[in-house]
């Protein structure tokens, strides 16, 4: 299997963990975590030949990716999904540094960025290599202080990270477009001296050669669908937070492509 | 809780076209039918908290009446500097609802735990604090909210308590051998611990804190002159909540009462689980607690 073959594999079996987590006793927020996998897969993926580059997941909401994506990468050994929202697990719905591979607790939108720019600087500090990917939610962006991050980055002139926005469109309470649309997006962050790109948030190969940080700070905008991957689940916005039967769960893992 | 105290806005509401109703964006389900009906009287402002409460202080300097909702941790401890510096510096009508109280949300994990709002609102000059414990208090205490003028902290959980709270405010004193007092959902812990004292053959009477305000030290202080010890239970940091200012009555009146505090020492994070599991595994063994304040009382029986 080529490594092209073996990211759409990885994905895959992490997107069927993300549906058994769903379909676990206290559900999960499988629309975000669907939308964002493909980004987690590739932001390993460069992560893991990049010694000293953090991933970071802002938009804490999708646990689910996260440990299934740290799963099949062999970060987190044991499987997570059995254990999911079982009580006396580490593997809660927002992530903490108690599960393998989690250097920072996320979940309060915002704060993730912000731990990224101060690790890839810290990197520069101490003379060793590595950096930053962060993923962040487009709903995320309304918090201001995601901005000020992005103004931090700019400042010190951060090389070595990437901020991924995971563009499904949708957060808590409906449509980013209805709620606080994100006018101008690519213009913005240029203009916060970032080097913007616009990608397929499902197409692996593609994101990782945006995400790949450079000298200068880059920001990867990634078009993609809530609940991807499980038909019945794509583009809904009740796909938002799913608590699923096992038996329909079995359905959904069926009709998951590799 | 959080629909019984949404249903009561949204009834003051109709009545008042000065009360609005702000989010950053975590209403879904609890406050669509505010929205749909009220749609002139309801905000979402997006992901963005300190926002939230810096437009709401603008608009009750207007002359509107706004409440701001989301998770606890989030309309209260995230913005709390706005609201220090805003509603309370100029002593505005804005009421901040917080809901998930504690550890209620208690899979989420630490990020949503509101288990120090107690401690940073007690702080504040001038904010009324409300703790309900039933849907009935919730109703109660947002029309109370209301009516009071200056800046409120609702919290709120999601669910009521199933069972009556007496409230510390409406009850008379009486002797007891132990007092046990509660913060909001607080109140079924201390009916499990009352009731293993009151097997040792000990008088134990269990009154809920529903307000934090200029009138709470007096109403402890009543109440805990009449009792032998004290307990309080609360789903709060040890510092600065229920237990501390039961404490802060207790030394500076000069009353002769023990204190025993149930209360979260440590981190709450890593292993957790449901709400049960988190409250056991944060608290001490309901017996120990019992057998604790049996040991403590002047003379064991």
């Amino acid at each position: 299997m080529n490594e092209t073959d073996l990211l759409h594999d990885q994905a895959a079996q992490a997107r069927r963990l993300v549906v058994d987590m769903a379909a676990s006793e206290v559900g999960c927020h499988l629309g975000g975590s669907l939308s964002v996998l493909d980004i987690l897969v590739a932001a390993y993926a460069v992560a893991r030949s990049r010694p000293g580059t953090e991933v970071v997941l802002s938009k804490g909401h999708a646990a689910a990716a996260l440990y299934a994506v740290l799963h099949v990468n062999g970060v987190i050994a044991e499987n997570p999904a059995p254990l999911y929202g079982r009580a006396g697990s580490p593997y809660t719905g927002h992530p903490s540094p108690k599960v393998p591979g989690v250097r920072f607790p996320t979940g309060s939108l915002g704060h993730g960025l912000a731990y990224a720019v101060g690790w890839a600087l810290s990197r520069r500090l101490l003379g060793q290599p590595g950096g930053a990917i962060a993923v962040v939610g487009d709903g995320e962006l309304q918090e201001g202080l995601v901005w000020e991050a992005l103004q931090v980055a700019q400042a010190k002139r951060i090389g070595g990270l990437t901020v991924v926005v995971d563009c499904n469109g949708g957060q808590n309470d409906g449509y980013v477009a209805d709620i606080s649309p994100l006018t101008d997006l690519p213009a913005r962050l240029a203009a916060f001296g970032f080097e913007v790109s616009e990608v397929d948030g499902h197409d692996i190969e593609k994101l990782m050669m945006a995400i790949v940080p450079g000298d200068q700070p880059k920001a990867v905008l990634a078009t993609t669908v809530k609940g991807k991957g499980v038909p019945a689940t794509e583009g809904k916005a009740a796909s938002h937070y799913v608590k699923v039967s096992p038996a329909r769960a079995k359905q959904w893992k069926a009709a998951i492509q590799s | 809780m959080r629909n019984a105290a949404i249903n009561e806005l949204a009834e003051l509401a109709r009545a008042d076209s000065r009360i609005m109703l702000l989010t950053a964006d975590l209403g879904f389900g609890v406050l669509d039918n505010f929205a749909r009906e009220l749609p002139k009287q309801f905000v979402n402002v997006g992901v963005a908290e300190q926002a939230m409460v810096g437009v709401a202080t603008g608009m009750a300097e207007a002359g509107l009446l706004p409440y701001c909702y989301s998770i606890a941790t989030f309309s209260f401890l995230r913005p709390f500097e706005f609201i220090r510096n805003g509603p309370v510096a100029h002593r505005l009508p804005v009421t901040i609802m917080g809901v998930g109280a504690g550890t209620d949300y208690s899979f989420d994990g630490m990020t949503h735990y509101a288990i120090e709002d107690l401690a940073m609102a007690r702080s504040q000059p001038g904010l009324t604090i409300y703790a309900p414990v039933t849907d009935d208090d919730a109703r109660v205490l947002v029309r109370e909210a209301g009516e009071r003028p200056g800046p409120a902290y609702i919290r709120l959980n999601r669910q009521g308590s199933p069972r009556p709270s007496q409230d510390i405010r409406a009850e008379q004193p009486q002797q007891t051998d132990v007092l046990v007092l509660a913060l909001g959902n607080g109140q079924e812990r201390a009916h499990a611990i009352a009731e293993r004292v009151h097997d040792s053959g000990v008088q134990t009477r269990v009154l809920s804190v529903l307000r934090f305000d200029e009138q709470t030290a007096d109403d402890l202080a009543a109440h805990l002159a009449q009792a032998k010890v004290c307990l309080t239970v609360e789903d709060h940091y040890q510092v600065g909540g229920l237990g501390s200012a039961a404490a802060d009555v207790i030394a500076t009146r000069g009353i002769g009462v023990r204190l025993v505090k149930d209360a979260i020492a440590a981190l709450p994070v890593g292993r957790i689980g449901s709400p049960q599991f988190v409250i056991n595994k944060l608290h001490r063994p309901v017996d120990d607690l019992a057998a604790d304040l049996v040991s403590r009382l002047p003379s064991v029986r």
